[in-house]
């Protein structure tokens, strides 16, 4: 049975809603801009900084106990 | 500071104990955290102090979604030829969470610090470019601005983090 043209329409435009190369470009714009206005936060940057000394920590230990053999 | 070991939710984690003043996300944990995990609904990642497993200091929930980019900001031009072209990719925080007598204690950005480490990572390896959530409350979302920069959306009680700031931040964090 052959598909009427509106029938044809609606499953090719009513998809759902999925990411897409505009809308991504659009949302790294407004990340863009955001970030040139807003900077970077301090109090973040010495959250990130903990994280890194915290996983640096843990390698360690991690080296340190799996070299006792 | 004790160091902080971060694992994904098990079915040996104590889930019970955990108290954070936030009966939703208690009720979550205890009940629907590790099916919501194992089904990759989410990733429930468990903070705990090194040497003290059981005893969970906070959590968090990520997941991938699919936002309405015009939520975010505004001024940006669309061409609509390609299906609908209004949505981007994003990281959400579903659910985060510190134990009740830390928080306040710094713990809540340091667990913070680790999702927007994440976040720079994967975001710049697959193209992510936001990280968003939805506050749950006025001091969460004052929280979030202050101790996180997230900004606001333009439409909705929704906040999100360019993936360009997670960037310089790990970058300024590196150094």
């Amino acid at each position: 049975m052959a598909l009427s043209d509106y029938m044809l329409w609606k499953l090719f435009a009513n998809k759902p809603a999925g990411p897409s190369v505009n809308g991504t470009m659009a949302a790294f714009a407004i990340g863009e801009r955001v970030f040139q206005r807003d900077g970077v936060n301090p109090h973040m940057v010495r959250a990130v900084k903990l994280s890194i000394e915290n996983d640096r920590k843990i390698a360690a230990k991690r080296a340190i106990a799996n070299h006792r053999v | 500071m004790p160091t902080i070991e971060y694992s994904s939710i098990s079915d040996t984690t104590d889930t019970a104990s955990f108290v954070c003043g936030l009966s939703e996300i208690e009720k979550w944990f205890r009940k629907s955290a590790l099916v919501d995990h194992l089904r990759q609904k989410h990733i429930v990642t468990c903070a705990t102090y090194e040497g003290a497993p059981d005893d969970i200091v906070g959590l968090y929930a990520l997941s991938t979604v699919v936002e309405d980019t015009a939520k975010l900001g505004s001024g940006i031009s669309y061409f609509p030829f390609f299906g609908d072209s209004r949505y981007c990719p994003a990281l959400q925080i579903v659910y985060m969470a510190i134990r009740r007598d830390l928080q306040g204690s710094d713990q809540g950005t340091i667990v913070l610090g680790e999702i927007v480490k994440r976040f720079a990572t994967i975001g710049e390896q697959i193209g992510i470019p936001a990280l968003i959530l939805t506050p749950s409350n006025p001091d969460a979302a004052r929280f979030y601005k202050e101790r996180g920069g997230f900004a606001p959306y333009k439409k909705g009680a929704g906040m999100f983090l360019p993936l360009q700031s997670a960037i310089a931040t790990l970058e300024a964090a590196a150094l």
